[in-house]
Order: C-alpha cells, then sequence, then structure tokens
C-alpha cells in the first residue's frame, strides 16, 4: 500500500473522530442557543426580582429611619451589606420576614406615645 | 421603662438589618446565579461552535476563559474534546494509538535520513537508484489541535510524499517565509543526504534572487548535484524539465511502462536519476506561458522522475501535490512559526522542524560533493551493470532491445534498440575502446535476453578477432548461444558482408511474409499472433563497417540498397544494424543516402570521433578516455549524454561461459574466418567425405566456398551437354591447382573411376608433385600424362570424343591441364585443334576438361578459330584483372575484380547473371589451412 496513503488513512481516523465530535457540538450548541433564550428570560426575571427586592427593602427601610426619627439618642448604622449565604430561592419568605420585622420594630417605636398620654 | 424600650427598638433595628441584608444577599445571589447560567450557556455554545482550540487561541476570548467561575464549563467542553479522541490518541490495550501508528508509518517508509528526527545530517548515503525508496519525508512534527502544542501522547512526526509520487506546494507569509524556506533546504538535504551522490538532482529557480535562496546547499552545485537556475529564465529551466520528461518517456519507458518507478519495480534498476526542482516565488501570479508550461511539466514530471517543490507561486495543480500552509503562532512567543499540511488535515497543527544549524548543512553538502567527486571518478565496472544470474535472460525483447553500457552519475546508462531508435552508429578512432563497447553492449543484451528473443549476427572486418571469442575456437569451445553468424578477419572480402546483408533482407521478407499472413504489420503484433513461432530480434553488428563502402563497385552499390532497405524496413521486423566505423566521415556512398544515416538515430561517438554525431555537435572532442557520448536523437545536440564506459577485458568470457551453461545445446554459430581456408572434404556433403556417396544425377565439381552466411561449397554441375568444361585463369599456381585439386577430390568422390577415366596432365614442371600426390590419395583410375606424352594422348582423346559421339557412350572421363598454355610448346596446329576439339565436342560425349590456363590471352587463342568462349561454361579468375575475363566470361560484361589471394572470381554460364567471390579450398593436408 502507498505510504501516504497509509498515512492518510491513519489522519483520516482522527478527522472522523473530529468531524464527530464537531457534529456532536454542534448540536450542543444548537441547543445551548435554544436553552439561552430561556435563560435570558431567567436572568432578565432574576435581575427584575432583586431590584424589585432592592427597592422594598430601601422603603421598608426609609420607613423604618421615619419611625425612628424621634429617637436621637440611637446612632445609625450604615445599610446592611448583602448576606452572601442567604438562599435565593427563599427570598419571599426572607422578604415576609424583613416586612414583620420592620412592622414590629415600627410598632415598638409607637408605643412611647402612647405611655406619655397615660 | 425608657431604658428598656431603647433595648427593644435596638434589637428591633438589629434584627430588621439582618432581615434585610438576607433579602439583598438573596437577591443578589439569585441574580448572579442566574447571570452564570446565561453565561456559562453562551460560553459553552461558543466552544462548541468555533472549538476549543479556537477559543483558546482567540485574544478576545482570554479573559472569559481565565474566569475561574466559567471554568467547569471549559472543563466539561475539554473533556468531551478529550472522549472523542480518545480511541485514536490512547485506544484500548492491544491497539495501536494513531500516533504511534504515524511514528510507525514514517520510520518504515522514511528510513533513515528521510524520517529521522535528528542525528541524520551529515552521514553520506549509499544507496542507489534501485532503493529502497522512502516514500514519506519529515517535514515536522504534529500535534493535535491548532494550538501546535502536542500533548505527550499525541505528538508525532509529519511527512510528505515526494519522489514519483507526489509534488509538494507551500504556502507562507511575510513573517513565515523564512521557515518555509528553512524547510525546504531540510527536505532538500534529506533527500541528498538519503540517496548515493548523484541519484537525485537538484534546480532551485528564485524569483527573487540569483543566490540568495538556500544558500545552505550551494557547496552541492560544484559537481552539479544542484543546479541554480537563472531568476530571468524560468523558461529555460522548464524546458530542460519538459525535455528530461520526453527523454524518458521516448528512451527509457518504450517497453509500455507507465513510470519510471513501475520499470524499476520491474527490472529492479533505475533508469534515471530523480530531478527535484524547486521554484520559489513571490506569492504573484507567473506569466502565462511559464504557467502553461509548468502545469506540463507537473502533470508529466512524477512519471519521468522529475518532482517540483513550489513555494509561494499560486496554482492551481492538475496532479498529485500535498501542501503545506504557514502561519504565524497565534499564541506566545511570537516567532514560533505553524502550519496545517494536506497530510495531516484540518485537526493537526504542524510545527516545522528547527532550521538546520548553517554550519552542520555546509559541511554535508561538502562530505556529498567529495563522495559524489569520488564515484564520477570510479571506473564503473561491468559487473555493476549485470543482473542478478536469477534474471539473466528474462526479459521479453517485445517493445525492443534494452540493456546499459555505462554510467551516468553513478547509475546504468541503458541504449535502447527499438521502434524510437531502430539502429546505431558508432564512430571512434582506433584505441577509443570501440571493441571495448561493442562487447559491452553485446554481453549487457545477452545476459537480460535469452537466444529466443535476441540473436546476433557479428562482423568484425578488421584484423582483430574480437568477435572470434563468441564462437567456439579450438582452446575455448563454449560460444554466445545469442550468436548465428561470426565473422572475423573479414577484411576484404567485403562479399562476405554482402551476403549478411542479403541474409537479413531475406530474413526481412520471411518475416514480412509471416506477417503479412497473419495480417499484422510489425513484429510485435506477429509474436502476439503466432506464439508458437520464433522470431528473435535480431542485431548485426558491423565493425568498420567502412569497409564495405570501401570500393565504387557492384558490391557497394549492392551494399548501399541492401542497408537502405534494411535500415528503413528492419525496424518493423526486429532487425537491427549496429555500425560501428573509426570514420564515418568517409563513407561517400553512405552519406550521399540521407535516407540511410536517417534510420540510425542512436549514434554513440567515443573520444575524437568524427561526423557519428550531427555536424555541429563536436561533443566527442573533448572526451576522456574510457568515455562515449550516446546520443538517441540523431546526433542533434540536446541528446547528448556522456557516459562511462566500463572495462571488459576478461569479463566476456565469463558471461558467455555462464550463458552457454544454460544454452550450450542449441546450434553453434557459424564461424567465418576471413584468414581461414577451407578443406575440402569441409566443404563435401558429410557422406562424400570418405568417398563411398555415389550420387544420382549430374557429377558437380566442387570449385570453392561460396561468401554466404551458410558457407556452402560452390559446384560446377557437368552433364554431359556442350560447354560443360571448367577453366581456371591465373598465373598464381598454388591457387590454381588447389581448385584443380578440390575439383578432381569432389569429382573422385561422387563416383567410381576405372582405368583411365581421370587424366592429369601436369604440363609444366612445378605441378608434377602436385598432380602426383593427387593420383597417390586417390588411388587407381588416374592417369598422368607429362607434357611430352601429351600430344600424343590428346590425339587418342580426340578419336575417343568421335567415337563416342556416333556410339552413345557418356561414360565420364575428366582432362585436368595443369598450366594448358604450357601445351603450345608441344601441339602443331593440328594438336590445337584437337584440343579445340577437346573442348568443343568432348563434354556432350561425357569428357570434359578442367584446366588450368596461367594467361586469359592464351586461353582466348585457343578458344578461337574452331572453338569459341562458350565451350568453357564455368571459368574461375585468379590474379587476373576483371577487364581481361570479361571478353572470355561475357563479353560485354564490366567485371570490377580485384585480384587477392586465396580467392576466385567463379562465373558459371548456365547459372550466373553476375560473377561471384570463392574461397580457394585448401589442399587436403594444405599447411596454409588453419583448420
Amino acid at each position: 500500500m502507498n505510504a501516504a496513503r497509509a498515512y492518510k488513512d491513519v489522519i483520516g481516523e482522527l478527522v472522523a473522530a473530529a468531524d464527530a465530535l464537531r457534529e456532536r457540538d454542534r448540536a450542543r450548541a444548537k441547543q445551548l442557543k435554544r436553552q439561552l433564550v430561556d435563560l435570558e428570560a431567567v436572568l432578565v426575571q432574576a435581575l427584575e426580582r432583586a431590584a424589585l427586592s432592592r427597592l422594598g427593602v430601601e422603603l421598608q427601610r426609609d420607613a423604618v429611619l421615619e419611625a425612628l426619627a424621634d429617637e436621637s439618642w440611637m446612632a445609625l448604622p450604615p445599610r446592611p451589606q448583602p448576606a452572601a449565604d442567604a438562599d435565593p430561592d427563599r427570598l419571599p419568605d426572607l422578604e415576609a420576614a424583613a416586612n414583620h420585622a420592620a412592622e414590629q420594630l415600627q410598632e415598638v417605636a409607637r408605643r412611647r406615645f402612647t405611655l406619655g398620654r397615660r | 421603662m425608657v431604658g428598656k424600650r431603647r433595648e427593644r427598638i435596638a434589637f428591633g433595628f438589629d434584627a430588621f438589618h439582618q432581615a434585610i441584608a438576607a433579602v439583598l444577599g438573596a437577591a443578589a445571589q439569585l441574580r448572579d446565579r442566574a447571570a452564570l447560567r446565561h453565561a456559562e450557556a453562551m460560553v459553552e455554545m461558543w466552544l462548541r461552535q468555533d472549538g476549543l482550540d479556537a477559543a483558546r487561541s482567540d485574544p478576545g476570548l482570554r479573559g472569559v476563559l481565565g474566569n475561574p467561575r466559567l471554568q467547569d464549563v471549559i472543563a466539561r467542553v475539554a473533556a468531551d474534546r478529550d472522549a472523542a479522541f480518545d480511541d485514536w490518541c490512547a485506544p484500548a490495550a492491544g491497539r495501536m494509538s494513531g500516533p504511534d501508528r504515524l511514528v510507525a508509518l514514517t520510520a518504515r517508509y522514511g528510513p533513515g535520513a528521510a524520517g529521522d528526527a535528528d542525528g541524520w545530517l551529515g552521514r553520506v548515503s549509499s544507496v542507489g537508484g534501485e532503493g529502497p525508496v522512502p516514500q514519506l519525508w519529515r517535514i515536522g512534527a504534529g500535534a493535535l489541535g491548532t494550538s501546535g502544542v502536542p500533548a505527550a501522547q499525541t505528538g508525532f512526526p509529519v511527512a510528505v510524499p515526494l519522489l514519483d509520487e507526489s509534488h509538494l506546494q507551500i504556502t507562507s507569509t511575510h513573517e513565515t517565509r523564512a521557515a518555509a524556506e528553512a524547510v525546504v533546504e531540510s527536505l532538500l538535504l534529506r533527500v541528498v543526504s538519503y540517496f548515493r551522490p548523484g541519484v537525485v538532482q537538484l534546480h532551485v529557480w528564485d524569483i527573487g534572487q540569483f543566490t540568495g535562496s538556500l544558500p545552505g546547499l550551494y557547496p552541492l552545485t560544484r559537481t552539479g548535484l544542484l543546479t541554480v537556475h537563472d531568476p530571468a529564465d524560468l523558461a529555460g529551466l522548464l524546458d530542460e524539465l519538459s525535455d528530461r520528461i520526453r527523454k524518458v518517456h521516448t528512451r527509457v519507458l518504450v517497453g509500455g511502462h507507465p513510470s519510471l518507478k513501475a520499470l524499476a519495480e520491474q527490472t529492479g534498476e533505475r533508469a534515471e536519476p530523480w530531478v527535484v526542482a524547486v521554484i520559489l516565488g513571490n506569492r504573484s501570479a507567473l506569466g502565462e506561458d511559464d504557467q502553461r508550461q509548468l502545469q506540463r511539466v507537473l502533470r508529466g514530471g512524477l512519471a519521468a522522475g522529475v518532482s517540483l517543490v513550489l513555494l509561494d507561486v499560486p496554482l492551481t495543480i492538475g496532479a498529485p501535490v500535498e501542501t503545506v500552509r504557514f502561519r504565524p503562532a497565534d499564541a506566545t512567543p511570537p516567532d514560533d512559526v505553524l502550519a496545517t499540511t494536506s497530510m495531516t488535515g484540518p485537526y493537526v497543527t504542524m510545527t516545522p522542524d528547527p532550521p538546520l544549524p548553517r554550519a552542520a548543512v555546509t559541511n554535508a553538502c561538502h562530505a556529498v560533493v567529495e563522495e559524489h567527486e569520488r564515484l564520477r571518478t570510479r571506473v564503473g565496472t561491468f559487473d555493476d551493470l549485470l543482473p542478478p544470474e536469477e534474471e539473466w535472460c528474462t526479459e521479453k525483447s517485445t517493445a525492443g532491445l534494452f540493456a546499459p553500457i555505462g554510467f551516468v552519475e553513478g547509475l546504468p546508462a541503458t541504449i535502447g534498440l527499438g521502434d524510437a531508435t531502430p539502429h546505431a552508429l558508432i564512430g571512434g578512432p582506433s584505441g577509443t575502446g570501440k571493441t571495448n563497447l561493442l562487447l559491452t553492449m553485446i554481453a549487457s543484451m545477452a545476459v537480460r535476453y535469452s537466444p529466443q528473443e535476441l540473436a546476433f549476427y557479428l562482423l568484425d572486418f578488421k584484423e582483430g578477432v574480437s568477435f572470434a571469442q563468441f564462437a567456439p575456437g579450438s582452446w575455448d569451445t563454449t560460444w554466445l548461444p545469442h550468436a548465428k553468424l561470426v565473422g572475423v578477419n573479414v577484411n576484404t572480402d567485403r562479399e562476405f558482408g554482402l551476403a549478411l546483408l542479403q541474409h537479413l533482407a531475406d530474413e526481412m521478407r520471411r518475416r514480412a511474409q509471416a506477417a503479412k499472413a497473419l495480417e499484422v504489420t510489425k513484429l510485435e503484433e506477429l509474436r502476439k499472433e503466432d506464439t508458437g513461432g520464433e522470431w528473435p530480434r535480431i542485431v548485426a553488428v558491423i565493425d568498420e563497417f567502412q569497409y564495405l563502402f570501401a570500393e565504387r563497385d557492384g558490391v557497394t552499390r549492392q551494399a548501399t540498397q541492401l542497408l537502405e532497405d534494411l535500415a528503413r524496413r528492419g525496424r518493423s521486423h526486429g532487425i537491427h544494424l549496429v555500425l560501428a566505423s573509426q570514420d564515418v566521415s568517409s563513407i561517400e556512398a553512405f552519406w550521399g543516402r540521407p535516407a540511410i544515416i536517417e534510420q540510425f538515430v542512436l549514434r554513440i561517438g567515443l573520444p575524437r570521433a568524427r561526423r557519428v554525431l550531427a555536424e555541429k555537435n563536436d561533443a566527442t572532442l573533448g572526451l576522456p578516455r574510457w568515455h562515449a557520448v550516446v546520443n538517441p536523437e540523431s546526433g542533434i545536440s540536446h541528446g547528448n549524454e556522456i557516459v562511462r564506459l566500463p572495462d571488459v577485458t576478461g569479463r566476456v568470457r565469463e558471461v558467455q561461459e555462464r550463458l552457454h551453461k544454460r544454452y550450450g545445446s542449441d546450434v553453434e554459430p557459424r564461424l567465418f574466418d576471413g584468414s581461414r581456408t577451407p578443406r575440402v572434404d569441409e566443404l563435401l556433403p558429410p557422406g562424400e567425405q570418405r568417398g563411398h556417396s555415389r550420387r544420382t544425377g549430374p557429377p558437380r565439381a566442387l570449385v570453392g566456398q561460396r561468401m554466404d552466411v551458410d558457407g556452402t561449397a560452390a559446384t560446377v554441375p557437368l552433364p554431359s551437354v556442350p560447354g560443360r568444361n571448367i577453366g581456371v585463369v591465373g598465373a598464381d599456381s598454388e591457387d590454381a591447382m588447389r581448385i584443380l585439386d578440390a575439383i578432381a577430390t569432389s569429382l573422385l568422390a561422387h563416383h567410381e573411376m576405372g582405368p583411365g577415366d581421370v587424366l592429369l596432365a601436369p604440363l609444366v614442371a612445378g605441378a608434377v608433385p602436385v598432380a602426383e600426390r593427387l593420383a597417390a590419395r586417390v588411388g587407381s583410375g588416374v592417369e598422368i600424362v607429362r607434357l611430352n606424352e601429351f600430344a600424343g594422348r590428346l590425339e587418342t582423346l580426340a578419336e575417343l570424343v568421335v567415337d563416342r559421339s556416333s556410339s552413345g557412350q557418356r561414360r565420364p572421363l575428366y582432362l585436368f591441364l595443369y598450366a594448358g598454355d604450357a601445351a603450345d610448346a608441344v601441339l602443331d596446329r593440328d594438336g590445337t585443334n584437337r584440343l579445340r576439339q577437346v573442348l568443343r565436342f568432348g563434354p556432350e560425349a561425357g569428357v570434359h576438361t578442367i584446366g588450368w590456363w596461367r594467361s586469359p590471352q592464351r586461353l582466348r587463342q585457343l578458344l578461337s578459330a574452331s572453338a569459341s568462349p562458350d565451350d568453357i561454361g564455368a571459368f574461375l579468375g585468379l590474379d587476373v584483372q576483371g577487364s581481361e575475363l570479361g571478353p572470355l566470361i561475357a563479353p560485354g560484361l564490366q567485371l570490377a575484380w580485384s585480384p587477392r589471394p586465396g580467392r576466385a572470381l567463379f562465373f558459371d554460364r548456365s547459372r550466373h547473371a553476375q560473377p561471384e567471390v570463392l574461397i580457394v579450398p585448401a589442399f587436403p593436408a594444405d599447411p596454409r589451412s588453419t583448420a
């Protein structure tokens, strides 16, 4: 057999493997392309959801600060850093818990005026 | 109370801050997770689309691929990729990996300097053209992917086919040109180093410079291994290459072989050196004419051993070609050069072998050149031209006869006798090795073809006995089985040369008739149709053939006609002429007939030979001894090839002995030796040699040996009809008496003689002992009549003739006159008339006179008055001029006869239109006979 032919035959196996890989990669790329549409929506949704959460937190904090406006003795700490270990899947629960904490704090702040009137 | 409230507020605020930190953290995580998933998908899509290697070599993606958060994706893609090539790179146990198989292939088909990665430079090889011929030549290392960085288990040699297999087209960029040139230089050096110097010839043409490219190889120009061509003359190189291709097809590949490679596979010998021509372009298209010619060379080159390496010559090639495309490396270091090749496909990147150190290249080239010089000055031996003995006589001569006669650049140089070169003309002054060349040619052909394929007719006009060794001799009884006829010492016997030509013309006619009967036209077709017949190619070698045309006479005229016929038609019927001469220019008859000379396409000129080549081709003038110019183009300069000739002294005999051992039972060749005189008993038919044969029909007097290829006896029938007497004319008593002796011996062998049936009349003293010896040899029936008894015996003989005329008695009686003219002294007018009477009326009464007369005038006188010239029907002229014999033999016939010892001009009125020359036989115990 011609040596160049034999050489190319060996390379041919490599090319076949590479072609098969490329074919698989192409199919996977197509699949990923489709997935990306969903992932983009998920991303946008997540961004919006995160922005909404941040806005809610800001509004709650503003409300809390307003409720504590008369508490001159109190040194206000800076806005807290996002907790690194927070579970994003529990965001609604965490929001509810924050809401509850804000309400409780506001309630405590309101009670001083009631005692004064007695 | 206030304190407690403040505590509750502070606690509540901390709880609130923790809660919103968790919300902010969860929101950020939610966003980041979505972004990461998106990014991962995006990156994987890129990697899948473009491939990991391409992405890695893309500077824009460097930051992305370096992101630690994306490493999982990258690792996943890489794992898929590795898994895909696992079977090729690292297969299961028991199977070789792809890289290992490529290593093994390169080692097997690219041995030594062809495929070794290192350690090959500087070695000088002795591998000849017969091989083994590498099919792969290493140019670099390959690696899977496009990065060019081989993983430990995936690196392998990259090699390309070249000689006989493929051309090579290399493209480079401005940045990679130097690396590409270095690869070309390494490749050429590998080729030159692999073979014995001279087996490969290199040509370089660079559009940009006279001498700048491939400077390391320049030492090779010293002995012509490398030719650097003028940048302005690409056409010159292409013409040279196309001439070479044409030459190979017309001279070497005439046996139907498609390529030199196929021919070498069959014969085991490389007939022509390889040529590798490098054309270094500048990425601009060549001119249209050059492109067309280059395409022709590319198409026809490989079959003729011409491979081209094109660097930066944009061209679409319609021939087997491998490509190498150089590019700068994408990654660091920036000076690295990578390439893709057609051998390795798109998924392999080649890193070219590093340039060879300049000093080492120069030293290697010097070593090659020195060896080449040594080989060129070495005298090639005759044994180098012989095939292995088991391959002797195995070739077929269907398409022609091809055999090497010497060496060109260390390779055997072959000549051919066939359709393209039917006949050969060899010229060389005395002492330049003409006989040596002829012996080489004969022996070289004889060892390649069996006697069924090749027959020789060998004729040497000069006094040498160079061809005598081909016939059985007294001390060497072997002969060349291919030889059908060997003629030596022919000298002045031009008639024998003529006889040879006539024999060949007859054979040509026989072949033509056989071909016609089978409705074919050429020998090749005849052999195909008539498988049972023996139709060997015939090679007639005539040394010093100019002697054949030495006189302006009938022999020259006939020889010229026959030669013209043979030269023209012999080609078709497998009859080839090889004429050799010291001086071709002196042959008037030959040069006056361009139709003859044109057929002698193969010319071989030895040193200082004149006119054997074309008129303006003086290549022989500067030739050293043991060299010849072989020119298969009718002597035109471009066909010159200078061949070094071996010395065959002593070797031909050994070859002959071995051939004789194979075919010794075949018929031995006929030997014609001009210096040898045949004895009468050799010329007599076998049954008559002992004198016991009694043939029917008229007695036949043996008068000599004819100058024909079979060496037949010349006889004169002596029936009882008028004119059946024989006259021998000439003063040379020796030859005359030998003829008379031969006649007497043959007649006595033919039939029983009674007393008085043979009268020997030695009329001069010198003839008496001869007559007595003859009488003593043949015994009874012979009567010797001396001069003083002659008149009286003649009287009774005349009366006997008269008696027989009336009685019808026809018993043969022979009167031998030794110097018949001497009888004038003892015969009066009546006596002379009686002799005339015996001559005129004797034959029809069975009385035949066989006489020797010393002078044509005296015989003419005798044959006047009551006799006439036609009373003697057969004449043999000895040392007598043709003009004197003419009136006796046939008035009006112009005879061009130059007397010479041992030869007689023979004319039998009853059979001849033209006289012929005979060899005078020896006495049975003649000391002049060499038998």
